[in-house]
């Protein structure tokens, strides 16, 4: 149905009633509705005649001049300028009411998103490695601890010291920074057939005082290096005779005190930059309750 | 066997001796020092090729005549005693890759493509060359 028609049906009833008269015999409904004729508006008549048109009756032959347009007015029916201004204040409220409601849902999905930093990759999880001294190390070993874990290799020609001596001084800044032995650090061994525990001690020792050197069978080190996302492309089958390198992957990463991944850095990442992000991020830490809000023990 | 000369005399047994003495380590990992000893020797290779405009490192090898030792004989034997043959390779390939790296910047200079040459810039090379 047009809407236009059934508001203005709504707004005056006796009208219709009379235009309904009025379409079934032209004669009786004449009078009152010329009574009203003022309030009709004549211009318009010819474009509502039409919705009216098709029910009604062609008028009879005999009727005179003034009976056809009080009968066309009547066609028009309840059209008036209060209605008209109704419907067109209504619908201009209308849409500037779901025009005010569709920018404050905006707003607020916008403020949604500013607040929520990007999604956080899923990097770490359970593990089961032996450290230098030959004590089982599992990532339970890494909870209420901040940790830089960097994957590498002893035989490694450059890159691997280069990021851990990187490492070694971003834990020595951050222990300065805060007091107290703050970070630990920790290398896990991508080659486990030449970095046996002795070596693996050996090695660490070079770097850090703390770092612990975690090894474990090929499988063990491939299961944890799923975990933590890192390549390596050990052969399984190396032995500890053969002279070979490893590919892997070369950035060291931020764990929380939960075991949860909070940053990478890479080459180009400076020590100095390290320790800033892993200050501010235990600052961040702190201001959210801390470990004891997280329910982990504390350092 | 692995290629560190040095780690069998000197220097290393008596660094490796004091951590773990007790300890047999199969294949044992260059030391810092070594690696510091391997790194420079390497270094002043690299510094003589260069100089004699050799690119690819071994060139400078005389083929086939016995006769002359060619260029860098010393700094080569310095490099060699000083590292490992699989570190050698890497860092011959190093060298190689950083040159073509430099060729290119080089190349996308003096053609005006100066947004190449950025791109170029930007990837790590030299001693910071990433793997």
């Amino acid at each position: 149905m047009n809407p236009l028609r059934s508001t203005i049906c709504q707004a005056s009833s006796s009208l219709r009633l009379s235009a309904g008269l009025r379409s079934r015999s032209s004669t009786p409904a004449t009078t009152p509705l010329r009574r009203r004729s003022p309030m009709v508006l004549p211009s318009s008549t010819a474009v509502f005649r039409r919705g009216y048109a098709s029910p009604t009756p062609t008028p009879p032959s005999g009727m005179d001049e003034q009976q056809a347009k009080a009968r066309d007015q009547a066609a028009v029916g309840p059209f008036t300028w209060k209605a008209a201004a109704l419907f067109l204040l209504t619908g201009v409220g209308l849409y500037m009411y779901f025009e005010s409601e569709k920018a404050a849902v905006q707003a607020r999905r916008q403020a949604d998103l500013a607040s929520k930093s990007i999604g956080k990759p899923s990097i770490g999880g359970p593990f089961s490695l032996l450290n230098q001294d030959g004590k089982e190390f599992t990532e339970k070993d890494l909870l209420g601890k901040w940790t830089l874990i960097y994957f590498g290799f002893t035989h490694c020609p450059d890159i691997c010291p280069e990021e851990l001596d990187k490492m070694g001084e971003a834990v020595e800044m951050v222990d300065e920074a805060v007091g107290k032995p703050t970070v630990l650090p920790v290398f896990i061994s991508v080659d486990p057939a030449r970095d046996t525990l002795p070596q693996l001690k050996k090695y660490i020792q070079e770097f850090h005082p703390r770092m612990q050197g975690l090894v474990g069978d090929y499988d063990a080190v491939k299961k944890t290096c799923k975990m933590y996302r890192v390549y390596f492309s050990t052969p399984p089958d190396a032995t500890a005779a053969d002279d070979y390198l490893v590919d892997h992957s070369i950035f060291f990463y931020l764990m929380d005190p939960l075991g949860q991944f909070v940053d990478a850095f890479g080459k180009a990442t400076t020590a100095e930059t390290v320790a800033e992000k892993v200050l501010e991020a235990k600052g961040k830490w702190e201001a959210a309750g801390g470990n004891k809000a997280a329910g982990v023990p504390e350092q | 066997m692995f290629g560190f000369g040095s780690s069998s005399s000197s220097s290393s047994s008596s660094s490796s001796s004091s951590s773990s003495a007790n300890e047999k380590i199969e294949k044992p990992a260059p030391t810092r020092e070594q690696r510091q000893q391997c790194w420079s020797a390497r270094d002043t290779y690299f510094a003589c090729l260069d100089k004699n405009k050799i690119y690819l490192a071994g060139d400078e090898v005389p083929k086939g005549k016995e006769g002359g030792a060619g260029f860098c004989a010393g700094e080569r034997g310095e490099y060699e005693r000083a590292c490992g043959q699989s570190w050698i390779d890497y860092f011959n390939k190093r060298r190689t890759l950083e040159l073509r790296r430099q060729a290119t910047i080089n190349a996308a200079e003096k053609s005006g493509n100066q947004q190449a040459a950025d791109a170029w810039r930007s990837v790590s090379g030299t001693s910071q060359g990433g793997k």
